[in-house]
């Protein structure tokens, strides 16, 4: 009963004091609410246009005929191309594209009409740069969609001249596409309910490694003793009293990212909102409980921009949302498995983009509970170590 | 003289870099960390053998015939094949396939008919790059399909091999991605990013390392180590910076273009001069930033938010013009944007170094900046103070 009373006791003296300590922080009040806030809305404004229209190329026509000229309108009335200007030659075409007047060019063959009225192959060739893939999807789409378009007005004449000995067309076997969780293809659509989720993980560990560094910069002041740290109380409920606080700090950002800005921009939003925060118990308490591990290596407040902005980048292709896990070699998934943000950008973004349930994402949610429990032990182990370091240092 | 003043205080930095492990890590292994782990991430070019499944309602030798075709793209892998739609999208929800094939009932017995038939795919899009890889497939696969149905159902009706070749396609359509023929990815993001990233690392470091001299209530020794000279002073402490990341710089184009044989269609001296120059234009940045906001926390913020926001409005992903013109702005104010232009221009379409003489002139202008804030900043040294 005496131990349970301490503990509880304990628990709470921590969170009293870690609760005020960041509150007085500045640096970590930005980190645990203003880039949250902030940094979502600006990455899904320069995402939200979403697609690529319009990208410019230029046209050699070596054709000049009726078809050639047709086909060229069907690639400017396309929603991803348009025919920037027409080029007398190939070398005038790479002008063109050297001064980014275009990013492609369309090579239209010079026997183009004279093989389609053979009953020949009509040849268009597509060159395209390479800088932006996004570029080249959206030529190559425009591109497919106008020669299909016209090689079946081309097939309905080809028929009807053929006239009464032609076979009769069958319908031909359609085909119908659907983009599943993403059905305009959009960039920022695809992009931002990873980042939501990594913003959680990047804000949370930066706020607790500064809050790491203060308290060692307070003791380095004060030989040893950080006077503003509460005395006496047990490990294990210091590192619960401190995830009670960041939890209870950032309950409202949470509901703010992966419920409002979604819904702001209009993102699909097929989960359930409980059970996505369900899920971002584990994920929060890990990375909490990581933050606490890694604050024991950080000397200095500031240096934290140093060793943690970064990794927003690798965590992001390590993700799986951008490059896919399968296409991985085992070391580099099991560098981002030891990530939570892993594990809950996966897990978010099929729970968001495909309506899956929490059972649907239960490898995950296991996977973010076995992070919480390996990392609360490294706290707890890394803690007792570094108190025990203190201590003898203060007592020689 | 002079010399003597620039050695003094090159030889103070010299001593604090070696006195921090920090440097280490934040100025050659993050930098080289992330090339190796962008590179080595996308080592094969394309996410192939894709997870995919097949709804095969019909079952019958023309559909599995449909299925082994599927099976010959190298970017799908069939690991499940399925009895109905709600097995697929399940599986789909739990993440273990991108996408699936669906060929309905009674699909050969209408298409020999005559009757109008369709097959139909879907890819899980909200995973951007197998989505689209997936679907290029499953589009050849299903227009194949589709020509196989017809031509076979003319040939019966008694059209020639001829008119079935006209009919079949009459529009066809090459295309040559220029200079990256196998749309490699690791050419695409690495070329870009890992510039960007080291040029984060840049601006941090940069932005530690002089607002760190306010913090510590070192920075009058700084300003004496130059006898009180500003310019002297900076060019004392960023120069070895220069000079580490220049290195850091070089080694990844060397990698890159060396080691890795990314495409390199210009002269190698046009990129290692594009690369030293943006490590400079990177400096003078953070030099500026220091110069506003002459306190570490502030500085190192706004360093923060330029170093991440670069990524994005660097536009190395999504275009520039597609961009608000509101955000697209800010793009002329990053050296990341430029180099990624240089390069695009240079080392990947290899076109004249004419169409990239403002790009160059844009990196060098970054190099006025610190002299805009050179008072400001002497001023916030001659009085440190630390707010924390």
């Amino acid at each position: 009963m005496k131990i349970a009373g301490k503990f509880i006791n304990d628990v709470f003296r921590t969170v009293h004091n870690e609760f005020l300590l960041a509150m007085k922080d500045k640096g970590v009040m930005i980190f645990l609410f203003i880039v949250p806030l902030l940094y979502p809305l600006v990455y899904a404004l320069i995402y939200n246009p979403e697609l690529d229209r319009d990208v410019p190329v230029a046209v050699v026509d070596r054709s000049r005929s009726t078809k050639s000229r047709d086909l060229c309108r069907r690639i400017d009335a396309s929603e991803a191309a348009m025919v920037a200007g027409y080029a007398a030659d190939m070398e005038e075409a790479k002008r063109f594209m050297a001064e980014k007047k275009c990013y492609g060019i369309v090579l239209v063959d010079k026997d183009f009409d004279r093989n389609i009225g053979r009953g020949e192959p009509g040849q268009v060739t597509l060159y395209c740069d390479m800088s932006l893939l996004i570029r080249y999807k959206s030529l190559l789409m425009a591109l497919t969609e106008a020669t299909m378009d016209l090689g079946s007005d081309i097939r309905v004449e080809e028929v009807a001249r053929l006239g009464a000995d032609a076979p009769s067309i069958p319908a031909t076997v359609g085909s119908a596409y659907f983009p599943l969780g993403n059905p305009e293809q959009g960039f920022a659509t695809f992009l931002l309910p990873g980042i939501v989720i990594l913003v959680v993980q990047q804000t949370m560990l930066l706020a607790i490694c500064m809050m790491g560094g203060a308290g060692y910069e307070r003791r380095r002041r004060n030989g040893g003793v950080d006077p503003l740290d509460t005395v006496g109380s047990g490990t294990v409920p210091r590192l619960f009293g401190k995830a009670l606080v960041y939890l209870s700090l950032y309950i409202l950002q949470l509901f703010y990212l992966i419920y409002f800005v979604p819904a702001i921009f209009s993102y699909p939003q097929m989960g359930n909102l409980w059970e996505e925060f369900l899920m971002c118990l584990p994920y929060m308490l890990g990375v909490v409980f990581m933050g606490l591990t890694l604050q024991l290596f950080s000397r200095e407040r500031e240096s934290v921009f140093l060793v943690i902005v970064f990794t927003s980048v690798p965590l992001l292709f390590l993700s799986g949302v951008l490059w896919p896990t399968f296409g991985m070699n085992g070391f580099l998934r099991f560098l981002g498995g030891c990530f939570p943000s892993t594990w809950a950008m996966q897990a978010f973004v099929r729970m968001n983009a495909n309506g899956a349930t929490l059972s649907d994402v239960s490898h995950e949610f296991y996977m973010l509970w076995l992070l919480v429990i390996m990392y609360f032990f490294m706290a707890f182990i890394g803690n007792k170590i570094s108190a025990y370091r203190r201590h003898v240092k203060v007592r020689s | 003289m002079l010399g003597k003043i620039l050695a003094n205080s090159v030889k103070r930095e010299l001593h604090k870099l070696s006195e921090r492990y920090i440097y280490v890590f934040a100025m050659i292994l993050i930098p080289i960390s992330v090339l190796l782990l962008l590179t080595s991430l996308m080592e094969e070019g394309l996410p192939l053998h894709i997870p995919t499944a097949v709804v095969d309602l019909d079952n019958t030798v023309e559909t599995r015939a449909i299925v082994r075709n599927l099976k010959s793209s190298p970017e799908v892998e069939i690991t499940h094949k399925v009895s109905d739609y709600a097995e697929a999208v399940q599986l789909m929800k739990e993440g273990k396939i991108y996408g699936f094939f669906v060929i309905p009932y009674d699909f050969t017995r209408d298409a020999m008919s005559g009757k109008s038939v369709q097959v139909s795919y879907y890819t899980n899009s909200t995973f951007y790059i197998p989505g689209s890889l997936l679907y290029k497939s499953l589009k050849t696969t299903s227009t194949l399909t589709s020509a196989a149905v017809v031509s076979t159902y003319l040939i019966n009706a008694g059209a020639t091999e001829r008119q079935v070749q006209a009919l079949l396609q009459p529009v066809k359509l090459q295309t040559n991605q220029l200079s990256n023929p196998w749309t490699h990815y690791s050419v695409y993001v690495s070329n870009s990013f890992v510039p960007c990233a080291l040029a984060l690392m840049i601006l941090l470091v940069t932005s530690f390392s002089i607002c760190s001299e306010e913090k510590r209530g070192t920075s009058r020794e700084w300003l004496a180590a130059s006898r009180g000279s500003m310019l002297f002073a900076l060019a004392g402490k960023l120069l070895p910076h220069t000079v580490i990341f220049s290195a850091v710089g070089l080694f990844i184009q060397a990698y890159m273009f060396g080691f890795l044989h990314y495409p390199l269609n210009c002269d190698l001296w046009i990129m290692i001069l594009a690369m030293v120059i943006f490590v400079v234009a990177n400096q003078a940045v953070a030099v500026f930033i220091c110069g506003i906001l002459p306190n570490l926390r502030w500085a190192l913020s706004i360093s923060c938010l330029y170093g991440m926001l670069s990524f994005s409005i660097g536009a190395f992903s999504f275009p520039l013009e597609q961009m608000y013109g509101g955000i697209a702005i800010f793009s002329y104010v990053i050296p990341s944007r430029y180099y990624f232009l240089i390069y695009a221009d240079q080392a990947l379409n290899g076109f004249p170094l004419y169409y990239s003489r403002f790009y160059f002139v844009a990196l060098l202008a970054f190099l006025f900046l610190p002299f805009l804030v050179m008072k400001r900043l002497k001023k916030a040294q001659n009085n440190p103070v630390y707010v924390p």
